[in-house]
């Protein structure tokens, strides 16, 4: 009978409520602990040659991961609130008061104390050993330089996500996926070693080696903090590209942040990256295209003349030169090196095949040249909240287009101008622009290589006879400070209106000025694009972003150790 | 002679269960070792790249003692 009873219990322990009993016994022996992923590392390439390279000595760390202590508390254990803020409020820098009355909430049970503390402060903490109060190691971003890359890196915020630049863009990428150990563990709740753990071991996030140079990015931020502060303007930037791969090598704006203390910045925007974000109609910059597209066709040579009445008439509306300048007969030379709205205006009528008005044949084959430029969509390039811009469409009206000709009335990115230069630089191949040179996956490194959008996006004779056009605007035009002794350079200067908030024309008081250039141009190896925002002091490009693109060309030919050509 | 069988697998068995014990402490010692060098190297390396940033090199004695570079002069 005893016997029956002994075995009955056991089948009731064992078979009838075994998977209750199971689900208990593992509950109280067994723990899921979290392993975190490793956020990935963003290098740029810091070689005296600003060349890319695999070395690894030739990289520095522009985003790191930093453990450190994190404080909080759990006010239902906090047994004297009073006691306990009085000693660590000093160790955390946090005011005693305000400490004890979050400490005293008692059906709290969480609250944050403070981010980031010290070794030394934390070492102390832990041996008070006072009940509620918690010190957990957690994963911070930490960027050594600061403020020079913040806009093309963003930062990681307090949840420990990307935000802007590389981090947002990236972010899943370099966050990786936490792994999860369930493991029995003993009675303090430390892990035993044994065949019944189970372990999913976490995928670390890919590490990222940047186009950028460090040294050309910093040529880069000290001439346009220069350029800003000196012409009292808003905002600026400056980017640097490799003519032949899209390869960035700089991308500095100005205001900027300290991406470590991101929590510090009152103004929002200044988290965009404003060279890839923020479109804008980029002015007399655009008439190199527009006498690309002249030169491409056959429709102008260099020294197809016109007469420069100092204004040209479209459909009843008058649209005047800068300054209201006439000049007379002029080439299409002279247009270009005299930024001559009339004379873009001019190439327009040509392309449409009559001289006298704007056709809409003219148009399209305009807009066509403009599409195959890559205006008008994103580049692709690897950051957040990229703009497309915006490109009137050919059913436009014939004004729309005479002002588009000279670089009114659409919207650009410095990536679409500067990347549409570089097609002229280097015969005509439009790259995509670039920013991840190298993307490291554990042990595996992979090159990204650079990608060309279009081919012939005009012909190699076209762009070699646009670029000696552009010589001229150096040579003895708009762009001439920055003419550079033994070097020949190429440019375009563009002093753009802003249109009023509420559409109703321009802003008489704001304008942006713009060169983008490249060097030398028999064998160009940097093309820069300098933007200045609503300059306060008076002048037209040639004097508020001239002279930026002269300081970085000059360091640059040294940097990159060019010899003159004469 | 069955009893003493079954003590004997018994003592076995609850020195297998104590050597695996140690052992699991040994590789959570280790494992412990392995995170603080993690953390030490971790360290150095932000310490390296602090050091080496642009702002410290400026801020450098060696920096404050240099010169612009006024011209340039390349062998043909």
């Amino acid at each position: 009978m005893a016997l029956v009873v002994i075995v009955g219990r056991l089948f009731y322990i064992q078979v009838a409520r075994g998977q209750d009993y199971r689900a208990r016994a593992d509950a109280q022996q067994s723990r899921k602990f979290i392993i975190t992923a490793k956020r990935g590392q963003i290098y740029v390439h810091d070689d005296i040659n600003g060349t890319s390279s695999d070395n690894a000595s030739d990289l520095y760390p522009v985003a790191l991961n930093q453990t450190l202590k994190f404080a909080y508390a759990d006010p239902s254990f906090v047994t004297d609130p009073l006691a306990t803020a009085d000693k660590i409020a000093p160790l955390l820098d946090l005011n005693v008061d305000t400490l004890e009355a979050q400490l005293a909430q008692k059906k709290t049970r969480y609250v944050v104390l403070k981010e980031k503390v010290s070794a030394s402060a934390a070492a102390k903490i832990s041996a008070l050993k006072l009940p509620g109060i918690v010190l957990e190691d957690k994963d911070y971003r930490y960027y050594p330089e600061s403020n020079l890359f913040s806009q093309e890196l963003g930062f990681v915020d307090a949840d420990g996500k990307g935000q802007y630049g590389i981090e947002g863009y990236l972010d899943s990428s370099l966050a990786g996926h936490d792994g999860q150990l369930k493991a029995i563990t003993d009675s303090l709740g430390v892990p035993l070693t044994g065949d019944q753990n189970v372990l999913v071991p976490p995928q670390n996030g890919k590490s990222y080696v940047l186009t950028l140079d460090r040294t050309v990015q910093h040529i880069a931020d000290v001439a346009i903090t220069q350029a800003v502060q000196t012409n009292k303007a808003a905002s600026g930037s400056i980017v640097v590209m490799d003519p032949k791969t899209g390869a960035i090598r700089a991308m500095a704006n100005y205001p900027n942040f300290d991406p470590n203390n991101y929590s510090a910045v009152t103004d929002y925007s200044v988290f965009s990256n404003q060279a890839v974000s923020d479109a804008y109609e980029p002015g007399s910059v655009f008439k190199a295209y527009t006498i690309s597209a002249g030169i491409d066709t056959g429709k102008i040579t260099p020294t197809t003349q016109y007469t420069d009445a100092g204004v040209a008439t479209i459909d009843g509306v008058q649209i005047h030169n800068a300054e209201d300048n006439k000049f007379g007969l002029q080439t299409m030379t002279d247009v270009i090196q005299k930024s001559l709205n009339t004379g873009a205006i001019f190439v327009l009528e040509s392309l449409g095949g009559d001289t006298t008005k704007v056709v809409q044949a003219g148009k399209t084959l305009f807009a066509r040249y403009v599409q195959r430029f890559g205006f008008g969509v994103a580049t692709g390039v690897e950051q957040a909240d990229e703009a497309s811009g915006y490109v009137p469409p050919p059913s436009s009206s014939d004004v729309d287009y005479a002002t588009m000709s000279f670089g009114q009335g659409l919207r650009t990115t410095e990536m679409q101008l500067i990347s549409s230069m570089a097609a002229i630089a280097n015969g005509g191949t439009l790259y995509q622009p670039y920013l991840v040179d190298q993307t490291i996956d554990g042990d595996k490194t992979i090159q990204n290589q650079p990608k060309i959008i279009r081919q012939g996006v005009i012909s190699p004779q076209s762009a070699a006879t646009v670029a000696n056009m552009l010589i001229k605007v150096v040579e003895g035009g708009s762009g001439y400070q920055a003419r550079t002794p033994g070097y020949t350079i190429a440019g375009k200067t563009g002093t753009a209106q802003v249109p009023l908030s509420n559409g109703q024309g321009y802003d008489p008081h704001k304008n942006i000025g713009s060169f983008v250039g490249f060097a030398p141009v028999q064998d160009p190896k940097f093309i820069i694009l300098v933007r200045v925002n609503f300059p306060q002091v008076p002048g037209f490009a040639e004097d508020t972003a001239v002279p930026a693109f002269a300081s970085v060309a000059r360091q640059l030919f040294q940097y990159y150790q060019i010899p003159p050509n004469s | 002679m069955l009893v003493a069988l079954v003590v004997l697998l018994s003592l076995i068995y609850l020195n297998q269960i104590g050597k695996n014990s140690i052992f699991s402490y040994k590789i959570s010692a280790l494992e412990q070792t392995q995170s603080n060098l993690n953390a030490q190297q971790q360290q150095l390396q932000i310490n390296a790249a602090r050091l080496q940033s642009i702002s410290a090199i400026a801020d450098s004695s060696a920096a404050k003692n240099m010169v612009p570079v006024a011209s340039v002069s390349y062998a043909h």
